[in-house]
């Protein structure tokens, strides 16, 4: 059932003639890249959907049902699944995220075959038993209590729910909420296993040092059980946003949080897909005003200022737009200086836009490190996959370098003052004001 | 050959520079990464956080790359830099592109001796070290290490975080960091580790023309004398704004040097890693814990601890956890060890090095961080040391270190949670009550 659509030429040659596709009859797609480099092999896959797929009412199921796929399935018990695992080495961890469920393995090359063999059955067959449901329950409400006490996390959720709505899916909690995570039952996990794990969502990415042959007949063994379409699988549309663009002002709450040192301070405004044709731009406009640590938020609140530890922003989107956010961590005495010279540095950089020297730094500074972050194999198949979800190609690694290289001072400005309104944002703080 | 399969080549230039050599060419990257035997075990006293501080100083200008020179240059590069202090050490690093690692070794060298350290400079750094000082502080689980530390050590800078005690920082003055600084960074008391894809020969050429231009200056003697072993359980309790409790368990435990060091690492292993565990089965599987961990942290030149951290499920007991956890070491001290836990131990072991070697940073990483606390050959022969690993080395290690007369206890409770806020029931040992709560 697979098809094999490129032969593997060496290791110096683009990866997008390196890669060779597979597309499995479920509908799943599988991409091949083989690096001998290191005795290791990376597997990650994509689900689309992730927590958009939870109804109203569901709001922790995603997470919990990811986070019981390796306690239990029909052919090995947890503690089965932990020793073949564990006894090699291995590791395998399941991640939400808004628009996708995510799975990643890492392997010595010698147990590439048990490790798929595990990953297809977590995938395919997990059981959810009863014990390790409460277990994995347990240990969620906790992390939701933590979370109460965390600054950064109140003040983030609290930001996005006043611009885009507490139940939209890029501002609610992933954990969920403490009331409906109790009542999720075993037959709610197995309800949300079947819509999300199909292979109709799936692409799925195998780096490193793996026989290709081999391993394209375990690929269909363990991931051909898969589940193929059985309804639409696009992304739920992106509820209104409920974003101030009406009215004029900062809209600003607090969450009071006691024996707190720090407050947290997160900024909030509308996001852009990353389907956006020519979104290196936002992505550029972001970085120089808050992506790096000689960014202008960085260089005014850290290095002239000395009121935070790190101040940062970023574009927090997928298929939806998403939000994009600046934090930052300050004295509770310092929160009316903080705020203001956020404003100010937002005002700056939408009036006088960006300049020729900081854009041609930056383009340099990307361009630079964008070979280091390719280091690893799991990186090279996360922004590999990126590239296809986004429909920006398979040769977007081979092509990043020159797209960034190509961007002008006016896009970027331009990209700016998109993304950023100064005079309509919304800010959350939590911690111990000063009263 | 090491078990990240990479030779290390090692050299000595004249003023006292100790060079390390991790020739690959896997990637078109070099990772430059300097080491100064200086850390928080130097901090002076009532001065602690010294060390820190003048890390952060480092990045702010030599007469040559004045403030800000530092971070545009390598931002222009594409290079990604950072630093890092620890107790016997301080690390900057820079990864970049292997056609312009030059530059790194320039920068590097010219700070090595060159600092401003401008008083204006010190008073904006100060006040960004406050606000890491507090973000930490706002955190229960590295409030409750900080104290757990601090009765662990009375007598010995491994007792203060290395970030230092808030009050200690703010008294800090711009003449006490020069003076660290001069006494400290110079030549003979650090060592550069450079990996990645370069020639040796051009390598050394290059580091002779940076490096190998400063003055020699002696190392400084050491003055800190050993911490007296611990005879009785000390006891910590941190109440403040919370939601659920934390344990934290420390045990005297053998420095990295030690030729016991490799087998507490195995007896964390057991213990305490993964779900695999004899902990998680005891206390996470049984609905005690959510979740329940061991770690030998052996990451100073003098014995650290050994480590055991435990979050308790809602409603759990700490006293019943107490008791099965003495009863899981009392297992490992009768020597109670199954074949396939030494396997896993032997397994892991290897792949980990193979997992997480995959990248120059974390390559010279390691090797740095050995030569900082062991020197550089414990990793060459530290495979071969975990395969050597017998059930009785295990069992008389756990019975010499995993002693309630040796351990400290850290308990993290949550205030309006029946408890009364702000006292400590059992205050460490020799030191006055805790200013938590």
């Amino acid at each position: 059932m697979s098809e094999c659509k490129r032969d593997e030429p060496s290791r110096a040659a683009p990866i997008a003639e390196r890669v060779q596709e597979m597309q499995l009859a479920n509908g799943a797609r599988i991409f091949l890249l083989e690096d001998h480099t290191h005795p290791a092999t990376d597997l990650l896959g994509l689900f689309s959907g992730g927590l958009s797929l939870e109804a109203p009412g569901e709001s922790g199921l995603a997470d919990l049902t990811l986070g019981l796929l390796d306690r239990g399935t029909r052919q090995r018990s947890e503690r089965q699944l932990s020793e073949a695992l564990e006894s090699n080495g291995a590791e395998l961890d399941y991640r939400l995220m808004r628009e996708a469920a995510v799975v990643h393995a890492r392997c010595l090359s010698e147990d590439l075959s048990l490790v798929l063999e595990i990953v297809g059955e977590t995938l395919c067959a997990a059981s959810f038993p009863e014990d390790q449901i409460r277990l994995v329950k347990e240990q969620a409400l906790v992390g939701l209590h933590e979370i109460a006490y965390d600054t950064y996390e109140q003040a983030s959720r609290r930001a996005t729910a006043m611009l885009l709505g507490a139940e939209h899916p890029y501002a609610r909690e992933p954990l969920g909420r403490a009331e409906v995570v109790t009542k999720l039952t075993r037959s709610d996990l197995v309800s949300y296993r079947d819509r999300a794990l199909r292979g109709s969502r799936l692409l799925f990415a195998l780096v490193g040092d793996f026989d290709p042959q081999v391993a394209r007949g375990e690929l269909e063994r363990h991931l051909g059980a898969l589940p193929g379409e059985e309804e639409p699988c696009e992304v739920p549309p992106d509820p209104a946003i409920q974003s101030p663009t009406s009215a004029k002002g900062w809209r600003r709450e607090h969450v009071p949080i006691a024996d707190k040192g720090q407050v947290d301070l997160v900024f909030v405004g509308p996001g852009i897909p990353r389907t956006r044709p020519g979104f290196e731009a936002y992505g550029m406009a972001n970085f120089l005003l808050g992506g790096s640590f000689v960014s202008r938020l960085n260089q005014s609140l850290r290095d002239e200022a000395g009121l935070t530890y790190g101040a940062h922003s970023a574009i927090v989107s997928g298929l939806a737009p998403g939000y994009w956010f600046a934090s930052l961590s300050v004295d509770p005495a310092d929160v009316e200086a903080a705020v203001a010279r956020v404003r100010d540095v937002l005002h700056r950089f939408v009036d006088e836009g960006v300049t020729e020297q900081e854009l041609e730094e930056a383009k340099a500074h990307l361009t630079g490190t964008f070979p280091l972050q390719l280091e690893t194999a799991r990186a090279v198949a996360a922004i590999f996959l990126d590239g296809v979800r986004f429909g920006r190609g398979r040769d977007y690694i081979d092509r990043y370098r020159e797209r960034v290289a190509a961007l002008t001072r006016k896009q970027v400005t331009a990209a700016g003052r998109e993304l950023i309104d100064p005079e309509r944002i919304v800010l959350a703080s939590a911690g111990s004001l000063v009263t | 050959m090491n078990p990240l399969g990479i030779h290390v080549q090692e050299h000595r230039l004249k003023n006292g520079l100790v060079v390390l050599l991790l020739e690959s060419h896997d990637a078109p990257v070099v990772c430059v990464s300097v080491w100064y035997r200086v850390g928080s075990r130097h901090d002076p006293p009532g001065k602690s956080g010294i060390a820190h501080l003048l890390e952060h100083m480092l990045f702010k200008g030599t007469p040559r790359h004045p403030r800000g020179a530092y971070d545009q240059i390598l931002h222009r590069l594409g290079a990604a830099a950072n630093a890092s202090t620890g107790f016997d050490r301080t690390n900057y690093y820079v990864l970049l592109g292997s056609d312009r690692y030059a530059i790194a070794l320039d920068l590097e060298a010219d700070r090595m001796r060159n600092a401003l350290l401008a008083p204006e400079d010190f008073t904006d750094e100060l006040r960004v070290v406050v606000n890491e000082l507090a973000q930490a502080d706002d955190d229960p689980a590295s409030a409750l290490h900080d104290q757990v530390q601090r009765a662990a050590f009375p007598n010995h800078p491994y007792g203060h975080p290395v970030i230092g005690w808030r009050d200690e920082v703010a008294a800090i003055t711009p003449d006490d960091l020069r003076a660290f600084y001069d006494r400290h960074y110079q030549p003979g008391n650090a060592f550069l580790v450079v990996a990645g894809d370069f020639r040796p020969d051009q390598m050394l050429a290059d580091i002779e023309e940076t490096f190998g231009a400063l003055a020699p200056g002696a190392p400084p003697a050491e003055a800190v004398a050993p911490q007296a072993p611990q005879t009785s359980e000390r006891r910590v309790d941190v109440r403040r704004a919370g939601e659920h409790e934390l344990l934290l368990i420390g045990f005297r435990a053998p420095s990295r040097s030690d030729p016991a060091s490799h087998v507490h690492d195995v007896l964390a292993q057991i213990l305490g890693r993964g779900r695999t565990s004899r902990l998680y089965r005891a206390l996470v599987e049984s609905g005690l814990a959510v979740q329940a961990s061991a770690a030998n942290q052996a990451i100073g030149r003098d014995p650290f601890l050994f480590m055991i951290e435990i979050e308790l499920a809602r409603g759990a007991d700490a006293a019943r956890i107490e008791a099965i956890l003495e009863r899981e070491i009392e297992t490992l001290q009768r020597g109670e060890f199954r074949d396939e836990e030494l396997a896993r131990a032997r397994k892991r072991a290897r792949a980990g090095f193979v997992l997480r070697g995959d990248r120059v940073s974390a390559r010279a990483f390691l090797a740095g961080e050995c030569e900082a606390v062991a020197g550089w050959r414990f990793l060459d022969e530290y495979l071969e040391r975990i395969n050597a690993v017998t059930p009785e080395v295990l069992s008389e290690a756990a019975g010499r270190t995993l002693v309630r007369a040796g351990r400290t206890w850290g308990h993290f409770q949550p205030r309006n949670n029946g408890h009364d806020a702000g006292e400590s029931t059992q205050p460490p040992v020799g030191h006055p009550a805790e200013q938590e709560g």
